[in-house]
């Protein structure tokens, strides 16, 4: 796959003749001669089983990184047992086969091997680093751990209190609480939104745990991601030896989460006495990755808010002073992706924070629509940036894997500069005005409510108290 | 970077590179790699928190937001041109130094060089009242983002507050104080910069995709004519010890639990005896089989989480044992249990499987480092300024790897074999029924 620099931006500020002539410093200097990308190749191959592997090579250092991804996450998590994938990769390395958590460990520390599960909404992995002389070895382990978790009860007992305790201390962190409710609002009572929930955490049992993994860690679910010193020729025997003949089909429940669009714009307000800021989260669904406008989306989105020089950060911190960041971005995920924006304010500018984001966000379809120069420099930023993700081999397999996973055509990555590069101010302007500004937003505002729910009501939209499990309460 | 793998431990780390020194003092490494089209700029200013005087905690940090704000050639945000060809920047600042760097599309390093000369040659002519309080308002709401609004945020505060005695330069931490942010004039950054943003205090690690002439050129051209200013003289370790055992309980008002911190003074990062208590760690306190988290997380459940862990800094390092202690228990019974735990691992002794173990484990890790080009032009400025040699990667790791079962089990009783240490406890405030 080669992919050449196409893109030549005109630069903004005067352009200095190249490197002998005397120094002006007010001069911008000139680019040198531009140099091409290629994209390094991922390398597919199946086992006998039919599980894929892809490969990105990479020689320089004498590591191998190999990662069983599948196709399913927390997303369906069954009622009642909130967080139950989640649990379940996690006690993976608790034992396994033979191996007990101390063997585990003391096996993966003596090859120098790392190891780590986890699980997202819509996927979940088993993540391992060898290095190359211990590579067969590592394997085995991670077979051991993958095909073999004993789930033992003792052991779920000491994790399940440390969850327990874990959770308490999470609905005290305003980040994280506020992505706790604003996924609630935004999803309802299932799939993402799913809140979890002390009864959830005592309701697992290990008998849950291995109903889950022989339900879903499964050959029909599997793909490996391996990067680094390794061949296709090497490491598809090594794995064939020890997943070649691992089993399992089935489908997967419906991978389309819920989505509940908000009907008016309303402030949700989520009370932790005594903080120094305010968290603030917005959101509305737009369309998702297959939308005919959803690169016009990306591209709008990155001048308003997607990174430190877009509209937001620039007046909310650089401006005003009132936070260290503020930034909005796109979250993908099967079906419509979800587009918000979120800072943490100062207390005391809580309402007005909130009222010059709306302005803002109000300003493109109004007295500030995007201008053609702000396009192309955003355009110029996500084009020219593009080579730089590839430093680490691992970005173009998570890239690759995500194609696989959301059904995109296999092209989606390798044209992202071609894509982004084709939209135009006319789309741009048109795609955030209908999907964004237009919409109404749910607004999660973690802070001290004591001294910003006054100001905030003055905004002008429903104000809803909630609890920490985004239930409304009673005023 | 080449490794040469002849043997499990015999390879070879080496991050090749050439270093020289502008007229002015400034020195410049330059490291090729010419994998993807990009360069990353790496400079490092030889200044830290530390070296901050009395009454102006946080300033160096504040100092280095300042530096994004725009110089007298560029007198706008730094972010906008480099973001606009797809580059990074950034910068951060420690207790011990100051780094900014840029990656960028190979074809823009003058862009990045122009805009790192301008801000070391002509910053203060740019600066204003309305930036500077602009930015000690960023600066502010970063400290009660990340610190204040966090359960525990503070704890890190509190334990250099009291750990170091008055006027250690460690004892503020890099974020600083508010009302000493508040206190920060035009003239105390005027002074800073004069101070400690001269081109002789400075090292320029070039890395990735270039042309080595080319961008000795561009180098001198741009950085070359700065003048050199007088040498800074950086904070030194003050000579003290703490004596006996201080143990301090705060109540944190986000807590939802308990946690303790039991620190002890411990060898200088890359001093003697700083890696021996690195694979002490590596056998007492840090993974599921270590004896810490077998006896006091999985056996008598009285602790959620523990981990020990040398902290190496440049003046003076710490050594902390730290965790969470279980609901319906107190950290003295928790602390009580580590106490008898580190005990008997001294008077046993790291063994040599142990030992190869925590080999093996640096082993990777080290090579983890050196991973991206951005990662090994740090490495590089980072080796340089701790050890006055940027290819130190082999020599780091062979400390590591030449390490006995003596040398860490002297060095671990010297350090840990007593009682005269810090300890910080952070619990929720009590529930009032």
């Amino acid at each position: 796959m080669m992919w050449l620099a196409l893109w030549a931006c005109a630069p903004k500020a005067p352009v200095a003749a190249p490197v002998l002539a005397e120094l002006d410093r007010t001069m911008m200097p000139a680019a040198l001669a531009p140099r091409t990308f290629e994209l390094p190749d991922v390398q597919v191959a199946s086992l006998a089983n039919g599980v894929d592997v892809l490969l990105v090579e990479d020689h320089e250092l004498p590591l191998v990184t190999v990662r069983l991804a599948l196709d399913l996450g927390s997303s369906h998590d069954p009622e009642g047992l909130a967080r139950l994938a989640s649990v379940t990769m996690d006690m993976l390395n608790e034992g396994a086969g033979e191996l007990d958590v101390t063997a585990i460990e003391q096996e993966r520390r003596r090859l120098g091997m790392s190891l780590g599960q986890s699980a997202g909404w819509d996927s979940s992995a088993v993540s391992t680093t060898h290095v190359t002389r211990n590579l067969e070895p590592g394997l085995d382990l991670m077979a051991a751990v993958v095909l073999e978790p004993t789930f033992p009860e003792a052991l779920w007992e000491v994790e399940q209190k440390s969850r327990l305790q874990s959770y308490q201390r999470n609905l005290r962190e305003p980040g994280a609480l506020a992505r706790r409710v604003g996924g609630a609002l935004m999803y309802g009572d299932a799939y993402h939104g799913r809140l979890s929930q002390e009864a959830d955490y005592q309701a697992i049992t290990t008998d849950a745990m291995a109903a889950w993994h022989r339900d879903h860690v499964h050959a029909g679910n599997a793909t490996f991601l391996v990067s680094g010193d390794t061949t296709l020729e090497q490491i598809v025997p090594l794995l064939d030896a020890r997943f070649g003949s691992w089993g399992g089909e089935g489908a997967n429940p419906d991978a389309s989460p819920t989505m509940q669009q908000p009907e008016a714009t309303t402030i949700y307000l989520v009370d932790l006495p005594g903080s120094a800021q305010s968290v603030v989260r917005g959101s509305t669904f737009v369309p998702g990755r297959t939308a005919a406008d959803f690169d016009a989306l990306q591209v709008a989105n990155l001048v308003f808010g997607g990174q430190f020089t877009s509209r937001l950060n620039m007046n909310l911190r650089e401006d005003k002073g009132w936070t260290y960041g503020a930034r909005s971005s796109l979250s993908n995920s099967h079906g419509n992706s979800l587009w918000g924006f979120s800072t943490s304010v100062k207390s005391e500018v809580t309402a007005e924070a909130l009222a010059e984001a709306l302005r803002e966000l109000a300003a493109v379809g109004g007295d500030a629509p995007l201008s053609a120069e702000e396009l192309a420099y955003q355009q110029s930023s996500a084009i020219q940036g593009y080579p730089r993700r590839f430093d680490q081999p691992a970005y173009l397999l998570d890239r690759t894997w995500d194609e696989r996973l959301y059904e995109l055509p296999s092209d989606w990555t390798e044209r992202f500069p071609e894509r982004i590069g084709g939209v135009t101010l006319e789309a741009a302007q048109a795609a955030f005005t209908e999907h964004v500004v237009n919409q109404p937003l749910a607004i999660v505002v973690v802070g001290d409510v004591a001294s910003i729910q006054e100001p905030l009501e003055a905004l002008g939209h429903p104000v809803v108290l909630l609890d920490s499990d985004a239930r409304p309460l009673e005023n | 970077m080449f490794w040469l793998s002849v043997a499990a431990h015999a390879g070879s780390l080496a991050i090749p590179y050439e270093r020289y020194e502008l007229d002015n003092g400034l020195e410049v490494i330059l490291h090729e790699d010419h994998d993807l089209p990009i360069v990353q700029v790496n400079l490092w200013y030889h200044v830290g928190s530390k070296d901050e005087r009395v009454g102006r905690s946080g300033f160096a940090h504040l100092f280095e937001h300042l530096m994004f704000q725009g110089s007298l050639h560029h007198d706008a945000e730094y972010f906008e041109p480099l973001q606009e060809v797809g580059g990074t920047i950034n910068g951060t600042t420690s207790l011990d130094r100051t780094n900014y760097f840029e990656g960028v599309p190979s074809e823009h390093l003058p862009r990045a060089l122009w805009l790192e000369a301008d801000r070391m040659g002509w910053l203060a002519p740019a600066l204003t009242q309305e930036k500077l309080d602009n930015q000690i308002d960023v600066v502010r709401n970063e400290r009660r983002q990340r610190y204040d609004n966090q359960p525990f945020g503070l704890s890190r505060m509190i334990l250099h507050q009291e750990l170091y005695p008055e006027g250690h330069p460690y004892q503020v931490i890099t974020i600083g104080k508010h009302e000493d942010l508040e206190a920060a004039t035009l003239d105390d950054v005027k002074d800073f910069f004069a101070t400690w943003y001269v081109p002789n205090n400075a090292t320029l690690v070039v890395a990735g995709d270039f042309d080595v002439e080319q961008t000795k050129a561009l180098v001198e051209r741009y950085f070359g004519p700065i003048p050199a200013g007088p040498e800074p003289s950086h904070a030194e370790a003050p000579d003290w010890s703490i004596e006996g055992e201080t143990r301090l309980y705060r109540v944190d008002d986000k807590a939802t639990e308990t946690r303790f911190w039991m620190v002890w003074q411990s060898p200088a990062l890359y001093a003697s005896g700083d890696a021996e208590l690195d694979a002490f760690s590596s056998a007492f306190g840090s993974g599921k089989d270590a004896p810490l988290y077998q006896e006091l997380v999985l056996d008598q459940q009285i602790a959620r989480s523990i981990s020990a862990a040398q902290h190496s800094q440049m003046l003076e390092s710490k050594y902390v044992i730290s965790g969470t202690v279980a609901d319906g228990h107190t950290a003295d019974e928790v602390v009580a249990e580590v106490d008898r735990l580190l005990a008997e691992a001294l008077e046993r002794g790291v063994t040599e499987a142990e030992l190869e173990v925590a080999r093996v484990s640096f082993e990777k890790r080290f090579l983890g480092n050196l991973r991206t080009v951005a990662s090994k032009a740090n490495t590089l400025n980072g080796y340089n300024h701790h050890l006055g040699e940027p290819d130190s990667a082999q020599w780091d790791l062979d400390r590591f790897l030449g390490l006995t079962v003596d040398g860490v089990n002297a060095v671990a009783r010297a350090t840990l074999g007593n009682q005269d240490r810090f300890v910080l406890v952070m619990s929720p405030p009590e529930e009032e029924e």
